[in-house]
């Protein structure tokens, strides 16, 4: 059984059924700019469904990785505009500056930092490079964890129990931590315990947004 | 002589001493879904999450900084598994213990529990998978 095929495609299939729900509360429910943040995770779902199908075509494997970054970014971009919504000088800034160190980054991804992926045990290492590691460490802990707290935030902001805000905070941040723990290792058992990981976070994070369909009042 | 009774617990009106009689609650095998859109306010104010969030993202930080260090000793390995243990064990505590009554009225109370039941298994695996992989970068098996 190819491993790596089923535990990218449930995941992917799970990002997309909580971008999407989380997309229809955003629109009935919340602020209007956090449907971008659906958006970021539709993104990587799109990256995860296509590390699956990649895996049991493995001649598309090395072309894969660069389209998962490319959506990995597009996320990001996507989390920038949550993130520096307050301003709207800072947003278009952000959001420039975001897409031009992207194409950068693919950039120097393809030309000097090509992917090196491969199955082991049914298992897709990444194998991803130090540097390259250490960039896609960076966006998760500035980008993804802190856009996370945002809407974390964000979110509770209208449900007075004591202490959600807490609850949902560390959903998000244990669920960043899994997402950049699964980039980081070539170990097949840890990369196994990482997906694990990474799917109890969105377990957690599925049912989060039927409690929040529930207890925060619809604004219409 | 009557005397009116006053009996704790799901009873129908006391009459008098000789007619008080109990009703049992039903007993209900399966429960239909929590109660939503229940009138907040007050109850919301009773159900408090203890804030150990920062408590657990600190452990989370110091154990990234113990796996950085390159030669991480068989004994802070252990040190990190039996935290990452103690940890999760407490936030499934801390999480169950929120869930109380009016939690349940407010339908958040399966919600905190699988927080806590998830959150605390989440912790433990992280804190393995920090565990291992440092010991192992420091002392890698020698293969052939």
């Amino acid at each position: 059984m190819n491993l790596a095929f089923v535990g990218f495609f449930i995941t992917g299939i799970v990002f997309t059924i909580y971008a999407s729900t989380f997309y229809h509360i955003a629109r009935k429910k919340l602020h209007g700019y956090l449907r971008n943040y659906a958006f970021s995770y539709i993104c990587l779902a799109l990256a995860f469904l296509i590390w699956a199908f990649a895996s049991i075509y493995p001649i598309f494997l090395i072309d894969s990785i660069i389209l998962g970054n490319i959506f990995l970014l597009l996320g990001s971009i996507f989390l920038l505009s949550v993130l520096f919504n307050s301003n709207k000088y800072l947003k278009c800034l952000a959001v420039f500056n975001g897409v031009v160190l992207s194409l950068g980054f693919i950039y120097i991804r393809v030309k000097y930092f090509a992917p090196t992926p491969y199955i082991e045990s049914g298992v897709l290492v990444f194998n991803t490079q130090l540097i390259i590691r250490i960039i896609l460490d960076l966006l998760f802990i500035f980008i993804w964890l802190p856009a996370n707290l945002m809407v974390a935030k964000t979110i509770t902001k209208n449900i007075k129990i004591d202490g959600l805000n807490y609850a949902y905070s560390f959903i998000y941040s244990v669920s960043t931590v899994s997402a950049a723990l699964l980039i980081n290792f070539k170990t097949v058992p840890m990369i196994v315990l990482s997906f694990v990981v990474l799917g109890i976070s969105f377990i957690m994070l599925l049912y989060s947004n039927y409690v929040i369909n529930k207890l925060i009042p619809s604004q219409k | 002589m009557t005397e009116e009774l006053y009996v704790k617990g799901p009873v129908t009106p006391i009459v008098s001493e000789t007619q008080a009689r109990v009703v049992p609650e039903p007993i209900v095998l399966f429960p239909s879904a929590e109660p939503s859109n229940v009138e907040a306010g007050d109850v919301e104010k009773k159900v408090k999450i203890t804030k150990i969030s920062f408590f657990v993202f600190w452990y989370i930080v110091a154990a990234c900084i113990i796996f950085a260090i390159p030669d991480l000793s068989g004994f802070m390995f252990w040190v990190i598994l039996i935290m990452g243990l103690l940890v999760g064990v407490e936030f499934i505590n801390q999480m169950f213990r929120s869930a109380n009554k009016d939690a349940y009225n407010l339908g958040v109370k399966f919600f905190l529990c699988l927080v806590g039941v998830g959150g605390g298994i989440v912790i433990f695996f992280i804190s393995f998978i920090i565990g291992v992989t440092g010991y192992l970068n420091a002392h890698p098996i020698q293969g052939d």
